[in-house]
């Protein structure tokens, strides 16, 4: 690792305040995504600003029914906050299904969605990578490229965004409060991440210096649900994920909204003429199939990962069948075996 | 921390005759400095190692040198139990410890190691500067001699200071040198950046197990490697160093944490457990003892970062079931694959 | 007479495991360390022909950095280290040695090693050097191989030829009314036990000349010794290899000598201690992993599936650098009663890193395509799996003719049935279920072969009746502290807190590296003898002095009892052992013994066996398959410590879990670098996916082995488990994967 400086940050504003001033500053916070990446060698910056000390813990009903979470929660206190649970199970699904004890206990709710692509040649310093060195070229794109992008990539770059928060909070349209060089700003949560495009260098579209302060969940009266499929029964990154906020009206769907993660550069929000389809629909399974064959009519696999076109279509309409109450949970509500395909014990599949 | 028993025997004076378990008695050994090693009954496989540094520790000094129960040169050495009657007449219930005795029998100089500390290194080396034979120079006293102890140099012989500044650098070797550890914690100045010295370090104080310790780290320097480079606390173990495995799993203000992923700075002000500070004294915590009982580990060195999410997880008290503990607990990686035991001895600690 | 062994007691080393006070060799605190970085090829195949290392030199408490240009010299490995070949086709390591040449053979192969005064200052200078390389196109795959061998032999040994015919199973084949051909494929896998590689090296100038100390992360503590000494030109007393405690091995850590050879010349070029720990990164390139395979397995079988013909014909690779094999027909060979059975090996030398063996070296993903080919058959022909098995059961070895020294593996066929409830089951595939998921049932047979290896070990006696037994053995998990405490005090009739035993160190009695599940059988009857022998010095003492109740007494005539010497025919005559030295005043008294198998070896054929059932879940939507629950019953011969030995059989298990299903190392099929690199992405098995396990035992000694009568039990765990999953997911399921590991996207794409 580089050696850096380390300062402690006062206020939120001094603290955007000093990494806008410095091109090679950044802030740390949890450190569990940032102080990996130095380590690898991916991450140099020469100022870390440690956002710790400002607190930003607190998680707080918001007129008219949503919910503030501060951006110094950790992952595991969102998780276990009653509110969260109550009111938004995906993003408590979501969080729960995400890396460790350990990890949930130090990342916070404003760096988990910040957290960068585990592409393997992003991660490997001796390797070309546009996203890590600009102009170096995409070895993902004609290498192993079993996890990587369905849905719009570029020849620049096809790396998937990692966050399960994240996916849960595009279904969501959470609002991310932000205070940057220009002062606050809201950002709705589905531009944050940006697609690759020709500047893979680039995951969101924050200012360099731009803090996040807060997530902000709206208020949401229907049910939420997150799902996701990996390689080992916990502690494994999404090869495909999927969130599904849906609002009843009597027995018909109101509103749908559904975000897939492990599929592209940002959680990735169905098209909205997909959402549209099941609005005003009596939840079904050929319903929920068809909407899955639309939703990924568009997808471009590469050499390694069109698996994922099937995991994507079953687990989206899984995901849609449990959270209409047409199929039972994997394992008890709340916990992370709701959030994990097939990872399930002897003694719950027994209940 | 615990202050090191003061020796029955004063410092100079002459010990006492007794037998010892070779059948021999103290007094026969005269006229050749004695050192004499004591172990705790908790055994160290790293005695095959020691061993092989007593004798050869022994060999190099000419036959200067004895242990009590193997005449040089010997190719083993045995401790004597620090629990044992010899142990008791040098003030030790337990303790590691090294005693060396002159040609006369008078006692010369004594480390002693409480259970779950550090030998420090400060101590070792300030009692030996005293022990230094300088005829002409004005003696210092030794930091922990008394009052009536006879000034070093007299009847002093440089082969018992050599027998003694070998035996301190072996026991250095074998226990660990820790830095010193400082009783109270300085204040945290919040919100302030340290100031770097010249060579890119910050002064830190780390609380770690109910201990201040102050350090000079580089902001760069993780958690896990202050621990375990600086500190020499070694339990907490490094096995990915990029929070994939849970080996270096401490608690951080009670929860647990990975110490690979955060700098040592971050720390200040926190209080930092390991699992060198989770048992009391001789007594295991309930999930060490737990994981004992139920086989809960094969080679161990997963076993402290287990441990100590296990007991982060069980402190609320709260009765999980298989399926939550299954959970909670697969952040910390087991290749020996030990995890059928480990439920058990986490089911266990939560029914008792 | 074995008042301790066979007793589940909790490990002796439990209390410094779980208190963090055992001691791994990375943790040894040495005065005036350094610690030094590797620096590893960024290409797979060509030529260094510039490093600059002046802004590494320059960084802030850098001391040196090694380079081929001034490393020592080193001789080159020793053609054979105990009967182990080491060099050539089929030989067991890597031979050549590092920094001393230019030459480049696979990515991350170590071209330099910086040393600095603090670990961060070394890895940062390690990524300031800068090398330039004289690139060639490296060959990855083992189609595009143009160097192939057909090794003749495994590491030497002249019982494992790698290419036999017995009889002619062509035509036999042929001729077979029933024929099956399948190809079975298995993934590069890596050990990756949770400790890294690490290794402190200590010179000191001693009277006799140079002395080097290797705290070195070693399961062959002696090899390591005679590599080491043997490269750096030194007498083989002037390097000690000193290791109380591996933090897992699993077959790495044993034959690959690169990282202490570093250690030890970075050392010598600095004139300080110095540490290398290996970044798990590197883990990937220099610690050694499982090859992959592609093997062929023809069958040919009666209607009544008597086997007729069995030709199993492997393809794996190697480095360019050596000539390691996975010996995939290890399984093939023994099994089952074929008159016709033929396998070979073909070697195919890749730009990638050197394999080495990992649990169950051929066994493991060599016996999982034995018993998938089996486990098809079996469906071909309408046959229960287990009925098929016993229609074919080996009543003596079928390429050697010799007996077995014990066999009961019927009895575990029986007993697992029953255990897992395989009558209880639908055998049509594809008919049961629980929710959405598919269930299925699938069995294997699982064997290991039960080696025993000559070793010495020294028993002595205190005078203050305690006892101390030493061998060059390892603890790794085995429990060899337990075990081996358990035995000797067995052997010296003593309490068992009264004896302890040492391992871990070069300058102890000669023992074997720890491998093949042969460490029990190894140690045990060397330290039984060495405690035999003290018993016997002890006897002539007492027998020989005036003033003993046993004076005269005919040294056949006294036993040993409770830590006493005692007349057989009248126990009240009697000392004890601690009286007999004083008198004697001898502070202590020593013997050893060196014990090696015998004439056995060659009347018999000593293996394990054991029947492996189990129920997996698959989850088809998602491509997802969990092992539910598994129940497994082993014939073993005498456990030396249950508790211990349940917790090794079902970490072998979780291993072959992990193979099966998720375990699987990726090169870049263009630059040989390693894409799969950290244990995020490299998945061994979490807690989580834990399934329900019951292991059994027959605990039947084995009358030939040894006088313990006890077997290996390291890696038997591991083999079998993989075909019996894989068998069920196509009880489960309708669909024969036949690549190892079953990832969702190969249910998702079949």
């Amino acid at each position: 690792m580089h050696p850096f400086q380390y300062q402690r940050a006062s206020s939120p504003a001094q603290a955007s305040a000093a990494v806008a001033a410095q091109p090679t500053a950044a802030f740390v916070a949890g450190g569990t995504s940032q102080l990996d990446l130095m380590k690898e060698g991916v991450l140099h910056p020469e100022l870390l600003v440690d956002v710790t000390p400002l607190g930003l813990t607190s998680i707080t009903p918001l007129e008219g029914g949503g919910l503030r979470l501060g951006a110094g929660v950790s992952n595991t206190a969102a998780a276990l906050h009653p509110l969260v649970r109550q009111r938004y199970p995906a993003v408590s699904e979501a969080l729960l299904a995400g890396a460790s004890t350990q990890i949930r206990n130090m990342a916070s709710l404003g760096g988990n969605p910040l957290q960068r692509t585990r592409c393997p040649y992003f991660r490997d310093p001796a390797q070309p990578c546009n996203k890590r060195e600009p102009g170096s070229g995409c070895a993902a794109l004609g290498g192993y490229n079993r996890v990587h992008a369905l849905f719009g990539a570029s020849d620049k770059c096809v790396a998937t965004h990692p966050s399960d928060l994240a996916v849960a909070l595009a279904a969501l349209d959470a609002q991310v409060q932000t205070l940057g060089p220009g002062g606050p700003r809201v950002i709705p949560f589905t531009e944050l991440h940006r697609l690759p495009g020709d500047t893979p260098q680039q995951d969101t579209t924050l200012a360099h210096g731009e803090l996040i302060t807060s997530l902000d969940l709206p208020a949401f009266n229907g049910r939420s649900h997150y799902l996701k499929v990996r390689e080992r029964a916990s502690y494994a990154f999404a090869l495909v994920s999927c969130a599904v906020a849906l609002e009843m009206e009597g027995k018909k769907i109101r509103r749908a909204r559904v975000a897939l993660g492990g599929v592209a550069h940002k959680p990735w929000r169905l098209p909205a003429a997909v959402e549209t389809m099941l609005a005003g629909q009596k939840p079904s399974e050929k319903l929920f199939r068809a909407a899955a064959a639309q939703a990924f009519a568009e997808a471009r696999p590469l050499e390694h990962n069109a698996y994922k076109i099937p995991m994507g279509r079953n687990l989206l309409v899984r995901a849609l069948l449990e959270t209409s109450g047409l199929q039972p949970l994997q394992g008890p509500a709340g916990t992370a075996f709701a959030a994990s395909v097939g990872g399930v014990s002897g003694e719950v599949a027994a209940q | 921390m615990p202050t090191p028993p003061r020796p029955l025997t004063a410092l100079g004076a002459l010990v006492p005759d007794c037998a010892l378990p070779d059948g021999s008695r103290l007094a026969d050994r005269r006229g050749q400095p004695l050192i004499l090693a004591f172990a705790a009954h908790a055994w160290d496989p790293a005695a095959a190692y020691q061993s092989a540094l007593f004798a050869r520790l022994v060999q190099e000094f000419d036959g200067g040198a004895a242990f009590v129960d193997v005449p040089p040169p010997a190719e083993t050495w045995h401790a004597l139990d620090a629990h044992g009657a010899v142990a008791a007449r040098f003030g030790l219930t337990g303790q590691r410890a090294l005693v060396l005795l002159d040609e006369q029998g008078r006692l010369r100089w004594q480390v002693t190691v409480a259970p779950g500390q550090p030998i420090q290194a400060g101590q070792v080396l300030a009692a030996l500067e005293a022990l230094r034979p300088a005829p002409g120079a004005a003696p210092r006293p030794a930091v922990s001699a008394p009052a009536e102890a006879p000034a070093p140099g007299s009847g002093l012989s440089r082969r018992t200071f050599l027998t003694a500044t070998l035996a301190a650098s072996a026991l250095l070797l074998l226990l660990g040198a820790g830095t010193a550890a400082e009783a109270a914690p300085p204040e945290l100045a919040p919100n302030v950046a340290p100031r770097p010295a010249a060579d890119g370090t910050v002064p830190l104080t780390l609380r770690i197990n109910g201990q201040s310790h102050r350090l000079q780290v580089e902001p760069r320097v993780m958690l896990l490697d202050a621990l375990r480079e600086q500190l020499h606390l070694t339990g907490t173990k490094k096995g990915c160093d990029h929070g994939q495995c849970g080996a270096c799993t401490v608690h951080l203000d009670g929860h647990s944490a990975l110490a690979c992923l955060t700098l040592a700075v971050m720390n200040e002000g926190r209080t930092i457990t390991t699992i060198e500070g989770l048992a009391r004294g001789e007594e295991l915590h309930p999930v060490q003892a737990a994981f004992v009982k139920h086989d809960a580990f094969q080679c161990g060195y997963c076993t402290p970062g287990q441990i100590m999410t296990a007991s982060a997880l069980v402190q609320d008290q709260q009765k999980r079931s298989a399926a939550e503990i299954r959970e909670a607990m697969s952040g910390n990686l087991c290749r020996c694959a030990a995890y059928a035991n480990i439920i058990a001895a986490i089911q266990e600690v939560q029914g008792a | 007479m074995l008042e301790h062994t066979g007793k589940p007691l909790d490990r002796v080393d439990g209390r410094l495991k779980v208190t963090g006070a055992a001691r791994f060799s990375a943790e040894w605190d040495v005065p005036n360390l350094a610690y030094g970085a590797i620096v590893g090829s960024t290409v797979a195949r060509g030529t260094v022909r510039a490093i600059d290392t002046a802004a590494a030199r320059a960084a802030p408490g850098v001391l040196a950095v090694l380079t081929p240009e001034n490393a020592p010299r080193l001789q080159p490995l020793p053609e054979k280290v105990g009967g182990t070949l080491f060099r050539g086709e089929g030989g067991m390591t890597e031979t050549r040695q590092p920094l001393q040449d230019a030459a480049v053979h696979y990515a991350g192969q170590p071209v330099a090693v910086v040393v600095a005064d603090t670990l961060e200052r070394a890895r940062h200078a390690a990524s300031l050097v800068r090398v330039r390389y004289e690139e060639q196109a490296p060959e990855l795959t083992m189609q595009a191989a143009s160097h192939r061998t057909l090794p003749e032999t495994f590491v030497g040994a002249k019982d494992e030829k790698l290419q036999v015919t017995v009889g002619d199973p062509q035509a036999a084949l042929a001729a077979a009314p029933v024929r099956l051909e399948r190809v079975y494929q298995s993934a590069i896998t890596h050990h990756n036990p949770i400790e890294p590689l690490a290794t402190i090296a200590r010179w000191e100038q001693r009277p006799g000349g140079p002395f080097l100390t290797l705290y070195d992360t070693s399961r062959g503590v002696e090899n390591l010794q005679e590599v080491v000494s043997t490269s750096l030109g030194l007498p083989k007393e002037s390097v000690q290899v000193v290791c109380p405690f591996i933090g897992g091995a699993f077959g790495a850590k044993g034959w690959l000598f690169a990282p202490p050879l570093l250690t030890a010349m970075a050392a010598q070029l600095v004139g300080r201690p110095v540490k290398i720990e290996w970044r798990r990164q590197d883990m990937f390139s220099v610690a050694g992993q499982r090859a992959a395979t592609h093997q062929t397995l023809r069958l040919g079988a009666t209607r009544d599936g008597k086997l007729l013909a069995l030709q199993h014909d492997t393809q794996t690779h190697a480095s360019i650098t050596s000539g390691y094999t996975e010996p995939c027909a290890r399984v093939s060979r023994m099994l089952y009663a074929v008159p016709h059975l033929g396998f070979s090996h073909q070697l195919a030398h890749l730009h990638l890193p050197s394999p080495c063996p990992m649990r169950g070296p051929g066994e493991t993903v060599g016996g999982w395509a034995l018993e998938c080919a089996m486990d098809e058959l079996a469906a071909e022909l309408s046959l229960d799996p287990v009925e098929l098995r016993l229609r074919n059961y080996a009543e003596k070895n079928p390429e050697t003719g010799k007996p077995w020294s014990s066999k009961h593996l019927r009895e575990c066929y029986e007993r697992g049935q029953k255990l897992i409830g395989w009558d209880q089951r639908n055998p049509k595939p594809r008919s049961m279920r629980e929710g959405t998921q598919l269930v299925g049932y699938g069995m294997a047979t699982t064997m290991y072969p039960a080696a025993r290896r000559p070793a010495e070990a020294r028993a002595t006696l205190f005078a203050d009746g305690r006892a101390l037994v030493q061998s060059a053995t390892h603890e790794l998990g085995n429990g060899a502290y337990t075990i081996f405490r358990q035995i000797s005090a067995d052997g010296l009739a003593l309490p068992l807190e009264r004896v302890r035993f040492e391992l871990g160190d070069s300058a102890l009695p000669t023992a074997p590296t720890s491998g093949g599940s042969a460490t029990t059988a190894t140690i045990g009857p060397a330290a039984l003898e060495a405690c035999r022998n003290v018993l016997t010095a002890l006897k002539r003492l007492a027998t020989q002095s005036p003033q003993s109740p046993l004076h005269g007494q005919a040294e056949d005539a006294i036993e040993a009892r409770d830590g006493r010497l005692v007349l057989k025919a009248d126990a009240t005559r009697g000392e004890d052992y601690a009286a007999i030295l004083r008198r004697a005043k001898l502070p202590s008294v020593a013997a050893t013994a060196s014990v090696k198998p015998g004439e056995e070896r060659e009347q018999y054929s000593f293996y394990s066996f054991g029947a492996v059932f189990v129920k997996v879940r698959v989850d088809e939507a998602s491509g997802s398959i969990r092992l539910a629950r598994l129940c497994a019953v082993y014939d073993v011969g005498r456990l030396m410590n249950p508790k211990t030995a349940h917790s090794q059989i079902i970490g072998g298990v979780m291993m072959g879990l992990g193979a099966t299903l998720m375990e699987e190392t990726q090169y870049d099929q263009r630059t040989g670098r390693a894409v799969v690199r950290n244990l995020a992405d490299y998945h061994v098995p979490s807690l989580a996916d834990t399934p329900d396990i019951t292991v059994e035992w027959l605990g039947i000694p084995d009358p030939h082995i040894s006088e313990l009568g006890a077997r290996g039990i390291g890696e038997i765990g591991c083999v079998g488990t993989p075909a019996a999953i894989t068998n069920a997911v196509y009880h489960a399921t309708g669909q024969r994967l036949r690549s190892l590991p079953l990832t969702p996207d190969k249910l998702l794409r079949s």
